[in-house]
């Protein structure tokens, strides 16, 4: 557990200490809100929920799609993972570090969102935030299991960028970022409801304005974090 | 005390065979060399040993235990080759780090000082020159305070003195009772440091003995030269035991031999009373023994 609480720690550093990560994570999306915020100030509550929503998963997509497969694909390219496999601690434990750095951002991502979102542009708190800590959580979850496939096989940074590439806008896309989630063919806002970026706005959107949630949209993220995260752990190498 | 033992190791990547039946032990306090041209399996086999692969057959113990067990990994201290650090980490960061990997971790700050890395202390790693690089990765294969050390390509990129000082510092390693592996290319090195050494060669272990063990047996032969002071017949030394040829070069005589000749040759000339001067012994040097043994010198990327 030392050995764990002393990676954790140093990840953490390591990652505040390369800045451009941490910079696009958290002033990429807060500035999107406000950029967006106040040119539409006439906006509706579910516009403003659907505007909160989408940055808070952006910030979350840059954790969990570009940060943690970029990290973990430099530890193998630079034989990090395999000096760590001949000591006493397995390499796994850098993963775990750096899943909860990059976890504890993603938190951090959303209450930034929130709270400057409420502050600075007047966007209502969560009308139910128990269920929203709860599925912005699953959402981080199943975010991070989808960056551990990337995480999991990519050889360097590089190839991790680009799967991150590859991943982010498809992803974006079935969110809602052009065409809105009304307007999408009806297959389109299936596929979206049911993956974790589209699946996860949906749950927090319904979360903000205090509406029921979507039992088949919580069990398909729920079902999306098991079967990525079982996937990565399968393709997973160490060397 | 036996502390490796490997027997019939066997490793191969789809078709080419990298190790094809090796046996040899190591025994505690010795420094153990592994040589050999590129492609010869040593880096395979010493990886194999510290459990980053596993063989195809034939059986390793170290310390009793099979390799990459737990418990033994606590035990051994490993440098890799192609190794690296995040670039923003601190070296006084990597070494405590990896002392909270171990049950009972040596004091890192004092290994910082053995290695000249105290004034470094608070750089990162992209800060470190090769030599220091080097030497921060030697520290951290010893902050576990292992039983057994390997060390792969242990002086790459130090400067000579840097190289004298880790030569020395090894050596100090060895006298509190560690074994040490080292996987080398610089002749020098291993003649220095050495107890015993195995040359590799396509998969198979061609030589093991002790550094002067290895240049005595393949050794073809040396020459000795020497001015006789006085008027004498060389003709007299041709039946000497070890020797092969003898000739004369206006005043010098050779004296072409195997073996230890020489002393034989000098104790003649020393009954016959023969003053001689400029005497010299042409010697071999390992790195002959091993181009006698493997038929290709030990280059940069040996």
């Amino acid at each position: 557990m030392n050995a764990l609480r002393t990676m954790t720690l140093l990840e953490a550093k390591i990652v505040l200490r390369d800045k451009v990560g941490p910079l696009f994570a958290f002033l990429m999306p807060v500035m999107l809100l406000f950029v967006f915020g106040l040119t539409d100030r006439e906006s509706s509550a579910t516009d403003s929920a659907f505007l909160g929503s989408l940055c808070l998963a952006l910030g979350i997509a840059m954790v969990a799609i570009y940060l943690v497969p970029s990290y973990m694909a430099s530890y193998r390219e630079h034989g990090i993972l395999r000096r760590l496999s001949v000591s006493p601690v397995p390499p796994s434990r850098l993963l775990i570090a750096q899943l909860l750095v990059n976890a504890t951002a993603g938190i951090l991502v959303v209450a930034l969102i929130v709270l400057a979102g409420h502050w600075g542009l007047g966007i209502p708190l969560p009308a139910s935030p128990v269920m929203f800590v709860a599925v912005t959580l699953l959402m981080i979850a199943a975010m991070l299991s989808l960056g551990l496939i990337v995480a999991a096989v990519a050889r360097n940074t590089k190839t991790a960028n680009l799967c991150g590439q590859l991943l982010f806008w498809p992803n974006m896309v079935l969110g809602g970022i052009w065409v809105k989630r009304s307007d999408m063919p009806g297959w389109m806002r299936v596929l979206g409801d049911h993956t974790p970026m589209g699946g996860g706005m949906q749950a927090v959107q319904h979360a903000w304005l205090g509406e029921s949630q979507s039992i088949g949209g919580l069990f398909a993220l729920a079902l999306c974090t098991v079967l990525f995260g079982a996937l990565a752990a399968r393709l997973f190498r160490w060397q | 005390m036996t502390v490796i033992e490997v027997h019939d190791l066997r490793k191969t990547y789809g078709r080419t065979t990298a190790v094809a039946g090796v046996s040899f032990s190591v025994t505690q306090g010795e420094i153990f060399g592994v040589l050999g041209p590129n492609g010869a399996g040593k880096t395979t086999t010493v990886e194999c040993l510290t459990g980053l692969r596993t063989p195809d057959s034939g059986t390793v113990r170290v310390l009793g235990r099979q390799p990459g067990d737990r418990e033994l990994r606590q035990q051994i201290g490993v440098q890799l080759q192609q190794s690296s650090l995040h670039d923003s980490m601190k070296v006084h960061e990597a070494l405590q780090l990896y002392a909270s990997f171990y049950d009972s971790p040596r004091d890192w700050s004092k290994l910082l000082g053995q290695w000249g890395l105290a004034e470094k202390r608070n750089s990162t790693f992209k800060e470190l020159s090769g030599g220091q690089r080097q030497r921060l990765f030697i520290a951290l294969a010893l902050i576990g305070d292992p039983r057994v050390v390997f060390l792969d390509e242990l002086t790459t990129g130090l400067d000579p003195q840097a190289r004298r000082a880790t030569w020395e510092l090894i050596r100090g390693i060895r006298e509190q009772g560690v074994t040490v592996v080292l996987v080398s290319h610089f002749m020098d090195e291993v003649e220095e440091l050495c107890d015993r050494v195995a040359i590799f060669d396509r998969g198979r272990i061609v030589a093991l003995d002790s550094p002067a063990g290895l240049i005595a047996t393949a050794a073809s032969e040396s020459r000795l030269r020497f001015r006789p002071m006085a008027a004498f017949d060389e003709r007299a030394l041709r039946h000497l035991p070890g020797v092969t040829e003898v000739r004369r070069d206006g005043e010098q005589v050779i004296v072409s031999g195997v073996g230890e000749f020489h002393a034989a040759v000098t104790a003649a000339l020393a009954r016959a009373h023969v003053l001689v001067a400029e005497l010299r012994l042409d010697q071999q040097s390992l790195d002959d023994a091993y181009l006698a043994l493997t038929g290709s010198r030990m280059g940069e990327n040996g």
